[in-house]
């Protein structure tokens, strides 16, 4: 694997360099890190380590095509291509060099040619891309190890005032140093060119007034929220303008983790449970889940449906209000899947606490908690795992006639104790089909039971997977 | 499936400016509202495709024509033949390139993607709009997307103030 680096200047006299220590793929989060530092900037210098494949300069081309529509200054860039290994200098980079010619007025790419002995047959290939870029856009010189092409922007529909705009020279051996104070454009030529780039943006259209987004339907723009992957982010996006203050109310797939709650990730889970922080963060999340789950704001009065649920919490608080928002999701009908994760600490007692779902068909347990399904004549799998091992079982099953699949990943107990599976398995379910026993590649002791404590539940049984390294079944 | 055995049949796909499209059905089902129509037979004649302007519908066929799964237009079956993961680095080049487009045409082929149903149209014309929302401020997102503020100051502080969860 290549290493690939990316840094970042700006050569207007501010120091922003930034450099990351790996950018493969270059991610939204660098090009942040770049907007934030250089919103200003006029003259940016982007130095790239050539990655291995043409899939990787597509991503560099991606993510220098949204940092220029950040960019709205810029005048002129220049880009250089160091080449530490000889494929690399064949690289073709039609990604990046479209959008430079598109938004600055003059680009400047330089390939550094690698100086390692290892990588002699570098310059060889870097002049056939040397022709090949110099044969299509007519420029191309050579100076000792540095390769510069300057290449004044001209496209057929770019227009004329762009290949009147300042070409700023960057001589090859000027690659590594900002350019000189002395070579700014005068005001009248930075008037110019930023007329030229707005006509390019026009073309464009990437920076046009027009709000096309807000224009999509809500179901549409449902479906751009739905993707991502921290529902806070979908909620923001309701502070955008009005047309978007409903739409995080529509949402149909809810995850809410307590961990976006302020609590102090450094502080160790045993921790969590008794601290004050905990309990405000868990009351500022149950307002969220409900603030989450109210309708519409008027006039927007629309419908929804909740088809995912997920909440990831810590029962440090009365849970019963969560359990009643919850209970009242799902009277609705239209949930397809509930999940809960119930971060917990050991030393934080034992409560039961899923006692409020009664309709929903399928449920998905994490827990170091102990919780009773009292009645769930609805549920039909559950998948349960345990953060740690206490030798009880931390679910136990009431009333659930529908249930079909239990899926159980436990850690044995350090005591030794025998596992009764009955303990472990729904005794009311009539038509259990499908038990996974995952022990975590732990020695687990099965307590003998009387086989008719047993037939009644896997009298249906027809797949059984056991994971466990040395499972002994007495 | 029987159609696929028979041939190639054809649909054809009208736009509202009046373009018809002949495509096969393979790659009309790609849209699963237009399979839907086509599995509720509601699809003897030229399907209207509405809000969907021909240059766009060009293009969203385009895309169905080259996701289409199995037998293509050479009718080898191409699983066979090509490494399915050499096949699937090929299409991941082919969308970059498919995507280069500006904003309105991105916009007109979500709004596509989504009435037609095209899953995989849809990540990929939306994914430039999720990056923006997710890894940007109010601010920046509201100037990448053109977006107008209209909020009266007071009511923005409102839902800052009741989502502040999600503005920490």
């Amino acid at each position: 694997m290549a290493v690939s680096k990316c840094e970042f200047q700006s050569i207007l006299g501010i120091d922003i360099s930034e450099i990351i220590p790996s950018c493969s793929p270059i991610s939204a989060n660098f090009l942040k890190q770049c907007f934030v530092s250089s919103a200003f900037t006029l003259f940016p210098q982007f130095h790239f380590h050539p990655f291995q494949s043409a899939a990787h300069w597509a991503a560099v081309g991606d993510a220098l095509k949204k940092l220029f529509m950040m960019l709205t200054c810029v005048l002129a860039c220049t880009v250089v291509l160091h080449s530490p290994v000889a494929e690399h200098a064949t690289v073709a980079l039609p990604a990046v060099d479209e959008v430079l010619f598109t938004l600055a007025t003059t680009v400047h790419v330089h390939q550094l040619l690698a100086s390692r002995p290892k990588c002699s047959p570098a310059p060889a290939q870097a002049s056939k891309h040397q022709t090949k870029a110099a044969r299509r856009r007519g420029v191309g010189e050579e100076q000792g190890g540095v390769r510069s092409m300057d290449l004044p922007a001209k496209r057929g529909w770019l227009p004329p005032l762009r290949s009147t705009g300042p070409a700023l020279e960057a001589g090859g051996g000027a690659v590594e140093e900002p350019g000189p104070r002395s070579r700014r454009p005068t005001l009248g030529a930075l008037l110019q060119a930023r007329v030229s780039i707005d006509l390019g943006i026009h073309k464009l259209d990437i920076d046009g007034d027009e709000d096309r987004i807000s224009a999509l339907p809500d179901d549409v723009l449902l479906e751009i929220l739905e993707r991502l992957d921290d529902m806070r982010e979908a909620v923001r996006a309701g502070a955008l303008s009005t047309r978007w203050r409903h739409l995080p109310h529509r949402l149909s797939h809810l995850v809410l983790d307590i961990m976006h709650f302020g609590l102090d990730t450094s502080t160790s889970r045993a921790d969590l449970g008794g601290s004050s922080s905990a309990v405000e963060a868990m009351q500022a999340y149950t307002r969220a889940l409900y603030r989450s789950l109210s309708p519409c704001p008027p006039p927007a009065g629309c419908k929804r449906a909740i088809k995912t649920l997920i909440l990831r919490f810590l029962p440090v608080t009365d849970l019963t209000s969560i359990g009643h928002a919850v209970e009242d999701v799902v009277s609705h009908g239209e949930t397809e899947f509930l999940g809960f994760y119930i971060y917990s600490p050991d030393r934080y007692g034992r409560e039961g606490i899923m006692s409020f779902s009664t309709t929903c068909p399928v449920a998905c347990l994490s827990v170091a908690h102990q919780a009773y399904l009292i009645d769930v004549p609805k549920l039909t799998e559950v998948w349960y795992q345990e953060s740690e091992g206490h030798g009880i079982p931390l679910v136990r099953f009431g009333h659930v006639p529908q249930l079909r699949h239990v899926s159980l990943l436990c850690r044995a107990t350090d005591s030794g104790r025998r596992l009764a599976l009955s303990e472990y398995l729904p005794g009311t379910a009539r038509n259990f089909s499908e038990l996974h026993l995952h022990f975590a590649c732990q020695m687990i002791w099965i307590h003998m039971e009387h086989p008719k404590q047993l037939t009644a539940t896997f009298r249906n049984l027809t797949n059984v997977r056991k994971v466990a390294a040395e499972a002994e079944l007495h | 499936m029987a159609t696929r055995e028979a041939g190639k049949k054809m649909i054809m796909l009208k736009s509202p400016d009046g373009m018809e499209f002949e495509v096969e059905e393979a790659v009309a089902m790609e849209s699963q509202t237009i399979r839907k129509m086509i599995e509720d037979d509601c699809a003897d004649t030229a399907i209207l495709i509405p809000n969907i302007n021909s240059k766009i519908l060009s293009r969203v066929i385009e895309y169905c024509n080259k996701h289409v799964p199995t037998t293509g237009a050479t009718g080898a079956a191409a699983s066979d033949t090509v490494a399915p993961a050499a096949l699937a680095e090929d299409l991941k080049i082919w969308d970059a390139e498919f995507i280069k487009v500006n904003r309105a045409t991105r916009f007109d082929l979500i709004q596509a993607a989504s009435y037609l149903n095209i899953k995989g149209l849809l990540d990929l014309t939306s994914q430039t709009t999720i990056d923006t929302i997710s890894d940007n401020s109010l601010e920046e997102i509201r100037s990448f997307l053109s977006t107008k503020n209209d909020y009266l100051p007071e009511e923005e502080q409102t839902i800052r103030r009741e989502n502040q969860w999600a503005f920490q």
